[in-house]
């Protein structure tokens, strides 16, 4: 379902009635108090404009936006919240901006929130496939890091790569922290179609969540998004350890960024991916720029 | 002639006594009003507590089997499901639908209403348990009023029908 689907009214029905050419390539929606809401593609941005919506946001507004969205129960999204987001069914993600109310030194809410911005979660097929005809020839071994700046498909490729691998038959287990993978909607239902054989660790911190797949669940493949520094590696390597390939995914531009971070340099010198595979956003988004394989340890 | 003053007899008085019923209902509807409101707050506080269930579920649930709470709160559920007025908006229009209420009950519940799903667990715990004591206090002189004011009431009608009668005969 379409994100605009969760919003209140008049911005629904702005969105709603947005050209077919922008409603199909828009990436984000940003609602910023005081200022316009402006519309995100790949390469353009345009202002909303709607008869019916206000010409700024005001903090009322977005207050009332983020109850909405929230179904008015942000005591059940805390946790997301906490880190900076909430995911709506369907994986598609809204950063909140706010200030943090810290407790002991952990962020225990957000108030006074000034923008919101909404991520459009687009599910795709095929690209994985591709993926992994490519990766083949290059490496036998099946555990990947897709890596690019923010924005440049990780995810949908990460998506599409745990339902290719799936429909082969592979026992797959997403250990979903931010329910954007599976696109959680609710009572058991996911957004997402990935494949026979997945099972989504739906909510779960990626260390405990892979520390649970590998007790309990049997896995040949653990997914995980975006992962950290050292212990989200160290969970990754206890996966490798148990004969586990990990497909996930990393924030970087290039592989010196990743060496440039110890953790990383050690995690890649260890062959903890066989492939890592950087992602661009031209000609679109989700496009391999290259693979990277790292050197046999002998 | 008789048997005519026996039948104005009765009709008279039973009307008096149906008129001082009448008169009691204000007092007897807002302690079942605020009896089922009581109820609601102690259904919802584990459903928001231990379940983190959304709040439009949440609302419903805690209303269910009540006579007067569930209908209202049904169609709150459906005005939020269509995200086209504020919370605070559906819930104020919600009271407005809701008899038996009186001004300062009404008072206390668009404050629970106010901050009612906009913060952490730890704050509608202690938000629920103030609308609670609020509630309790409203019921005990609710059932107070009622005992007082609804019986006295009650009692003068009987007593003027009685005062007619004996005018009558």
């Amino acid at each position: 379902m379409e994100p605009w689907h969760y919003l209140p009214e008049p911005w629904r029905q702005a969105l709603r009635e947005l050209p077919r050419d922008l409603s199909a390539t828009v990436e984000e929606v940003r609602f910023r108090v005081g200022r316009q809401v402006f519309l995100y593609g790949a390469d353009w941005i345009r202002p909303l404009s709607h008869a019916l919506i206000p010409d700024r946001v005001s903090f009322g507004e977005l207050d009332r936006i983020l109850g909405a969205l929230v179904e008015h129960s942000l005591y059940a999204r805390m946790e997301e919240l906490r880190q900076g987001y909430i995911t709506l069914p369907g994986g598609h993600r809204v950063g909140v901006v706010g200030r943090a109310v810290l407790k002991e030194g952990r962020i225990e809410t957000m108030r006074e929130i000034s923008g919101l911005n909404l991520r459009i979660g687009r599910p795709i097929e095929g690209p994985g496939q591709q993926l992994t005809e490519r990766v083949q020839d290059l490496t036998a071994g099946g555990s990947w890091l897709l890596v690019s700046p923010p924005r440049a498909g990780k995810t949908t490729l990460l998506r599409d790569l745990v339902r290719y691998r799936s429909n082969q038959g592979k026992r797959v287990v997403v250990v979903d922290e931010r329910s954007e993978i599976a696109g959680f909607g609710g009572a058991g239902v996911f957004g997402h179609d990935l494949g026979y054989h997945t099972d989504v660790l739906d909510g779960w911190p990626k260390v405990e969540g892979v520390e649970v797949a590998l007790r309990t669940l049997g896995p040949e493949i653990i997914a995980i998004d975006e992962l950290g520094g050292r212990t989200d590696l160290d969970a990754v390597l206890r996966a490798r350890y148990a004969g586990v390939e990990v497909l996930a995914t990393v924030h970087a531009r290039t592989i010196s960024d990743l060496f440039q971070r110890p953790p990383w340099r050690r995690a890649l010198r260890q062959r903890v991916f066989d492939a890592v595979i950087f992602l661009t956003v031209l000609p679109m988004v989700g496009t391999v720029d290259h693979v990277w394989v790292p050197p046999s340890i002998r | 002639m008789i048997a005519v003053k026996l039948a104005a007899s009765v009709l008279i008085l039973a009307s008096t006594f149906g008129l001082g019923k009448m008169a009691t209902g204000p007092y007897q509807l807002r302690v079942h009003t605020l009896e089922e409101w009581l109820r609601f707050v102690s259904h919802l506080h584990p459903l928001i507590e231990w379940k983190r269930m959304p709040l439009p579920q949440a609302l419903l649930q805690a209303a269910s089997g009540q006579r007067l709470l569930s209908p209202v709160l049904e169609v709150l559920g459906q005005e939020l499901g269509r995200r086209e007025i504020a919370f605070e908006q559906a819930w104020q229009i919600m009271l407005n639908r809701l008899p038996g209420l009186w001004e300062e009950d009404q008072r206390v519940l668009v404050d629970l209403g106010r901050a009612l799903g906009m913060s952490d667990v730890q704050y509608q715990r202690a938000h629920l348990a103030a609308a609670r004591a609020e509630l309790e206090r409203l019921l005990r002189d609710a059932r107070v009023e009622r005992a007082q004011d609804g019986r006295l009431l009650a009692a003068l009608f009987s007593a003027f029908g009685v005062m007619i009668l004996i005018l009558m005969l």
